[in-house]
């Protein structure tokens, strides 16, 4: 128990020694593009500010900018939310099939498709895909979010139709980017575990494949996919970036590069501490998923990160 | 202690074997792959002399020539033979020299990362401690920030810093400096591994207690049994760098306007195609994909045939 | 002498190799191996001789790179090769039981040990889940697991490398089958935990009238577990008799080289004798016993011809120059 603490309270350690270092390149961040802001303010000042909460004001909206950020992270989220389903709903059976008959045609074409699918970029499919279905066909929109509907603080695209006409390029997208990525992962992973001890003794005591699949596959394939999800994080968030450039999604990227354009320090500079913020926090969860679902390990209780349990990474 | 020592001569007796040379008559995909990467190289290489046009020479645009078709389309002129983009430059010299910045940009970061990868991982396996806990904490952070993200963030922010016209005359190199710095962990890893794997043997305790310094013997056969996985990751990192300069080039905060790259070009055939007007962002996709695609078959294949694991499939 | 259980008859089993150009390997040259009801029998080789893949060869249980070539493996009167698979999940964990190399990572990590031997008997057996614990439970007091319902509720990691090992042979043994096939089913354990393991296993079969093939690389070790042992070389079995009188009167140079080889405890401080050279490259070897470039009595016919197996001594071995009447000097009484 005491090794949870003390587990617990490094970990919590490092995070905020990783935030602060992000807090002071953000401050000098900010005096590089608006030099105006950090006149009267040194880096003490800045810092207190933060840990107050006030994460200054954009130059350009004229409202605080953790405001505006938290404002437009919804259609982030939700973008990135119906990707993150649109791949698992695809790599799942998809990884399972190729990796248990890796030799047949069909498997042969599926990974052929996603060498394919990891040669070409997120912003080109998202080109194709508009020019063919807003340009030529004239089925879905282009750009933008659609119909919005307020749910408190929420702001969502996910409860009307030209939310869902509008969510729909994007998504696929990006998900089509991702998609390879994981289900290689995923393919690699799983016939590792089809060639393993446990699996060759259950084999050779008469159990039912389609129980060895479940029982084996998917229930020592989840540790992997947790390792994935946490690896592709980054990943996730630059091909999130693009496609929302792209499409013009109003999302945390487009803000993020609309205020780099706009020489928005201040706005790049809060962008910068909260994405930080975030990042730690998904791979502190995905760490936390880790420790649960690992029989071998409690939570917390590892040398290192999630990434150190595999080599694995996207190419 | 007699295998370690063979190990490192049957590595490289492998490649003197040149079975690698014979499998690759046998394999078609490969094979023509092969072909094709060689012939863009070519091009590449040879795109100041065989392009019809200097697509960095404002002398040679006019604007009168601009959003020419392709030859295949009737209203084609015989001087464009793939058509002009929007300011009326020759499509297929941006392509020829789009290939020369991929290339270079790719082959300048990947010598980079190696060389970092390649020294931190070394260091780190040899001399242990605190160096390799640092070092390695540092990778798993980096592994999981993915660089693309990170490129994303510092270019952006050198961008909005320098303003536009300033960044643009440094962002080649900024380019190269930090996608190279950005992606060495794996390497770092699989030279640690190896360091860390050879450290314990016989021989090296051996001519530890003999008084003789063990460093050389243990690079001569430390490089040896590295080589091939190195080889793997450099040929997986050469495509992803050159997809991850295609990105930013075609966020805009990559390549310089003036210096066509495939993302660029993209990017800003992007706005075109909405218009109708697909080649001007399709015909540098293509490009891209063809490089890409031929890039990852190699080294997919490559993984294949120098993973001892897989003896018994043939790749 | 009852009905030989398992038969295997001239098995060759090949190996593709990696790169098109080169020739396949074959690691089983011609096996023939015979193991009656309730018969404990040694399978004994050095590490390359294709022992492994003869246990897996007999339930049809293959890497994707091994097929047979030719031959028979006939048991229980079914001939084995000619099974669907659904056949032969009937037979495999039912009818042969099965312990692998390095028995301790057989187990499933993310699955109680209960979990394990449920799924096991419930793929074979129509019984309640009730009646299969009451059987699971049975087996590991069987296999002297202390503490068996407490044990039954742990992971794998949880128990200790000899319970892992014996709720390994509880699996086994669960269906009660007619044959246990068990390959190196000691090499992750400690010397003193080897002796009492083999021990256990030895004596549940016996007592259950359970055949056993086990297999191994360390003579002594099988000595007193089995019957009847066969010595295997390069993918062929060169003697075979049962195993006091193969150990006391070795006739095939090769089982000579190998009891020479065991740790003397009469005369401690003397050096090991070692065999020798190394295994031949599989390839290499077509018209000519395969022991022969590391024989010290190897002759002309022995490069140029394969010697058959015939009766010598007390038993049978393959040897060209045991046919011949000018004898080998047996220089040491060799006993055990």
């Amino acid at each position: 128990m005491m090794n949870h603490v003390i587990k617990l309270l490094q970990r919590m350690l490092t995070s905020c020694l990783v935030l602060l270092t992000v807090a002071v390149v953000s401050y000098w961040v900010l005096g590089l593009i608006s030099p105006q802001q950090t006149l009267h303010m040194d880096l003490g000042q800045y810092l207190g500010r933060l840990l107050e909460g006030d994460f200054g004001r954009s130059q350009f909206y004229h409202e605080p900018n953790l405001h505006v950020i938290l404002q437009k992270l919804p259609a982030t989220f939700e973008l990135v939310l119906v990707a993150s389903i649109l791949v698992a709903l695809l790599a799942l059976p998809l990884g399972f099939y190729t990796a248990i008959v890796p030799q047949h045609k069909l498997a042969r074409g599926v990974m052929a498709f996603s060498l394919l699918g990891i040669s070409v970029p997120v912003f080109l499919t998202g080109s194709l895909m508009v020019f063919l279905f807003a340009v030529e066909l004239n089925w879905l929109p282009a750009f933008g979010r659609g119909q919005v509907i307020r749910l408190g603080f929420w702001d969502s695209g996910l409860l009307s139709v030209s939310g869902w006409q509008h969510i729909i390029m994007p998504a696929v997208a990006l998900s089509l980017a991702m998609l390879p990525l994981f289900l290689r992962l995923l393919r690699a992973e799983l016939m590792q575990v089809m060639n393993s001890n446990p699996v060759r003794f259950a084999q050779a005591m008469g159990i039912a494949p389609w129980r060895i699949w479940l029982s084996y596959g998917l229930r020592n394939a989840i540790l992997p996919i947790i390792t994935m999800a946490s690896l592709q994080l980054g990943t996730t968030m630059a091909y999130t970036l693009v496609a929302e450039s792209l499409f013009q999604w109003p999302g945390v990227g487009t803000l993020f590069m609309q205020a780099i354009v706009r020489s928005d320090g201040s706005l790049v500079a809060a962008y910068l501490i909260l994405v930080s913020a975030m990042f730690l926090l998904f791979s502190a969860l995905a760490d936390l998923a880790y420790g649960l679902f690992n029989p071998y390990l409690s939570p917390w209780l590892r040398d290192q990160g999630v990434a150190s349990k595999s080599g694995l990474k996207a190419p | 202690m007699n295998t370690s020592r063979y190990h490192g001569h049957y590595v490289w007796r492998r490649y003197r074997r040149n079975q690698l040379w014979l499998q690759l008559k046998t394999n078609k995909v490969v094979l023509v792959s092969s072909i094709v990467l060689l012939l863009l190289t070519i091009l590449a290489l040879l795109a100041p002399w065989i392009s019809p046009f200097d697509p960095t020479n404002l002398q040679q645009q006019n604007i009168m020539d601009a959003e020419l078709p392709p030859f295949w389309h009737g209203q084609s002129d015989s001087r464009f033979v793939l058509g002009t983009d929007g300011l009326g430059r020759d499509l297929l010299s941006s392509i020829l020299y789009g290939l020369r910045t991929s290339l270079w940009v790719g082959f300048w970061a990947v010598a980079v990362q190696f060389t970092i990868g390649t020294l931190l991982g070394l260091s780190s396996g040899y001399f242990g401690g605190w160096i390799d806990r640092m070092v390695m904490g540092m990778a798993d952070f980096q592994l999981t920030f993915s660089s693309l993200m990170l490129a994303i963030l510092v270019l952006a922010i050198t961008q909005a810093a320098l303003g536009a016209q300033d960044y643009h005359t440094w962002s080649p190199w900024l380019l190269i400096l930090v996608l190279g710095i950005a992606d060495w962990p794996q390497y770092a890893r699989t030279v640690r591994a190896s360091v860390l794997a050879e450290k314990h043997k016989d021989y090296v305790l051996a001519a530890q207690v003999l008084g003789y310094r063990s460093r050389h013997i243990m690079l001569s056969h430390i490089l040896p049994n590295t080589l091939s996985p190195l080889l793997v990751i450099a040929s997986l990192q050469v495509a992803y760098v050159i997809l991850a300069e295609a990105a930013l080039s075609f966020l805009g905060i990559g390549m310089p306007y003036a210096n066509p790259s495939l993302g660029g070009l993209i990017g800003s055939g992007f706005e075109y195609m909405l218009s109708g007007l697909w080649w001007i962002a399709l015909l540098p996709g293509l490009a891209l994909v063809l490089l890409l695609l031929s890039i990852n078959l190699i080294a997919d294949w490559l993984r294949d045939a120098l993973d001892p694991k897989n003896i018994g499939q043939r790749p | 002498m009852s009905k030989p259980l398992l038969t295997v008859s001239d098995l060759h089993v090949s190996f593709m190799s990696r790169w098109q150009h080169e020739p396949n390997v074959d690691v089983l040259r011609g096996v023939n191996l015979q193991v009656r009801r309730g018969e404990r029998v040694a399978l004994v080789g050095e590490s390359g001789a294709g022992k492994s893949l003869l246990a897996t060869s007999i339930i049809q249980l293959f890497e994707s790179s091994a097929h047979i070539l030719k031959g028979r493996v006939e048991f229980e009167r079914q001939e084995l090769t000619q099974l669907n698979s659904k056949q032969l999940r009937q037979i495999r964990g039912r009818r042969i039981g099965m312990i692998f190399q390095d028995p301790m990572t057989n187990l499933n990590p993310s699955l109680t040990i209960e979990q394990q031997l449920l799924q096991c008997i419930l793929s074979h057996r129509n019984i309640s889940r009730k009646e299969a614990h009451i059987v699971a439970l049975h087996k590991l007091r069987q296999v002297h697991i202390p503490a068996p319902e407490t044990r039954m509720q742990q992971y794998p990691h949880q128990l200790s490398a000899g319970q892992r090992q014996r709720a390994t042979i509880a699996m086994a043994l669960a269906l009660e089958p007619a044959l246990i096939i068990a390959d190196e089913p000691t090499s992750a354990l400690d010397v003193t935990m080897q002796a009492e393991v083999m021990r256990l296993l030895s004596h549940l079969c016996n007592n259950n009238g359970v055949a056993l093939l086990i297999i191994s690389h360390d003579l002594s070790l099988v000595a007193h577990a089995s019957d009847r042992c066969l010595i295997m070389y390069a993918g062929q079995i060169v003697e075979q008799g049962p195993t006091k009188m193969l150990i006391n009167d070795a006739q095939h140079p090769y089982t000579q080289g190998l009891i020479k080889a065991l740790p003397n405890m009469s005369s401690p401080g003397q050096q090991l004798y070692q065999i020798p050279g190394q295994m031949p490259q599989l390839q290499e070897l077509q018209q000519q016993c395969s022991f022969a470039k590391r024989c010290e009595h190897a002759e002309d016919i022995c490069y140029r011809q394969a010697p058959l197996m015939a009766p010598h001594g007390t038993h049978q071995a393959s040897c060209h120059i045991l046919a011949r009447p000018a004898e080998l000097d047996p220089d040491t009484e060799l006993t055990l």
